[in-house]
């Protein structure tokens, strides 16, 4: 029978856990309705009981992923804590700040030449935005956003080396942990006006945040803050690169064209490729009918290629409008906190890119192999240095 | 750790009625450049049998 979901077999443990004895398997959920049907009804599809597609000790999910993996209403109240400094009003307040980031960026490359682009410029912005956001000292940045990027890439020979991948994670998750234990010791002596003091004051009914929940709080945004735009930064650049006709219109009018571009960029990057979801009662899907406490897989690259939803999908076409991809998620309460922050950065960065160094050419990039994070490792990038 | 082997023999989309031999939860998958990929969920949005063994 033919229907547009499909069941597989457990995915690859990619951490060598102890025997699980018989893992499920999942439905992959690949077009674009299903994905925003499912992501919009928290009530049949939970996130509560994980939501990566990967199994991973308990542990590591309860202490990095925070509000990412809860349901209402406790999901409710600990990202209200945060969500009034991702407001598109709020982001609208830092946005000057943002775009004197990306110029100091873009400037500095400038006289290079070239090189990875990943280091050069796209790594760049969101850890200096994000970093101001929390409250990290910057003598810590690189540290933080090292440790937090081995968290995503623990799937990639490259990240772990001859090490066993899940020592490697450990590792990465304790720095964290321990960096964001002490910081909120600090702030609760000595306030600020960052996201950090915010959380170290803040109270859920009555009751301080632990430092666990902070830690675990910690981690999320410095994931979730650095490695999106980053990536979404390095493909966008190497579409540009590869599609010249839709860099000269975009060239023609940057200020004209750039909002619609930035959602092309998202779209075609889609930088978060899977979440996942778990049935919390019978559901019917397309005549098939799911018992309770079955793993759902949400494609989301796939359903920002879906044939049904968008005309001629594999035309990257800055132009494109409306663009209703689902690269901040298919909507509901686990909907991207991050994504005005994220269009303000990539219309800042390319703003200056394509100002200060328009003939920048980008080759083809080394990707993370990842089923979660549509990475880019390396990406060597070219132009005419400028003073 | 465990590792699992597939592999990975793609056709054309539009020629595509029966499956592509392909483990979308092994890290070879994603390991494959983005075209292939992309042309096996092309195909699944499609087709979408039931993969499971």
């Amino acid at each position: 029978m033919r229907r547009p979901i499909s069941r597989h077999d457990p995915p690859e443990d990619i951490l060598g856990l102890p025997d699980q004895g018989e893992r499920p398997g999942y439905w992959a959920i690949v077009r674009y309705d299903d994905v925003r049907r499912i992501s919009r009804d928290p009530e049949s599809f939970c996130s509560g009981e994980g939501t990566q597609f990967a199994d991973a000790p308990p542990e590591f999910l309860e202490a990095s992923l925070s509000f990412l993996a809860m349901d209402a209403p406790r999901h409710s109240k600990l990202r209200g804590l945060v969500s009034s400094a991702f407001t598109p009003r709020q982001v609208a307040r830092i946005e000057e700040g943002i775009r004197s980031n990306a110029r100091r960026i873009v400037e500095e490359a400038a006289p290079t030449g070239g090189g990875d682009f990943v280091e050069l410029v796209a790594k760049r912005l969101p850890l200096i935005t994000i970093s101001d956001m929390i409250g990290v000292p910057d003598a810590d940045r690189e540290r933080v956003v090292a440790a937090a990027d081995l968290l995503v890439t623990a799937s990639d020979p490259e990240a772990f080396g001859d090490r066993p991948p899940i020592e490697v994670l450990g590792e990465a998750l304790w720095t964290l942990t321990e960096f964001a234990t002490e910081l909120a010791a600090y702030r609760e002596k000595n306030p600020s006006d960052d996201l950090m003091s915010g959380l170290v004051h803040a109270e859920i009914d009555g009751e301080h945040l632990t430092h666990p929940e902070i830690a675990a709080f910690f981690v999320l945004l410095s994931v979730a803050g650095n490695d999106t735009t980053r990536h979404t930064t390095s493909h966008a650049l190497r579409a540009l690169s590869v599609h010249r006709d839709q860099r000269a219109l975009l060239q023609e009018d940057l200020d004209g064209r750039l909002a619609t571009s930035v959602e092309e960029f998202i779209r075609w990057a889609s930088p978060v490729m899977t979440f996942r979801r778990t049935t919390t009662r019978e559901v019917e899907l397309y005549g098939e009918t799911l018992p309770a406490g079955e793993k759902v897989v949400l494609f989301y690259h796939s359903a920002n290629r879906d044939e049904q939803a968008f005309e001629d999908p594999w035309r990257f076409d800055i132009t494109r409008d409306p663009n209703r991809h689902v690269g901040f998620g298919g909507g509901g309460p686990h909907y991207c906190l991050g994504a005005s922050l994220a269009r303000t950065q990539l219309r800042s960065i390319f703003g200056e890119l394509l100002t200060v160094i328009p003939d920048i050419e980008a080759q083809e990039p080394e990707l993370l192999r990842s089923a979660f994070i549509h990475g880019v490792k390396r990406m060597e990038c070219s132009f005419s240095p400028r003073a | 750790m465990r590792r699992r082997r597939s592999t990975v023999t793609f056709v054309a989309v539009s020629e595509a009625s029966h499956s592509p031999d392909v483990d979308l939860g092994s890290l070879d998958f994603w390991g494959e450049p983005a075209e292939e990929r992309d042309r096996y969920f092309a195909w699944l949005r499609r087709e979408a049998p039931d993969l499971a063994s």
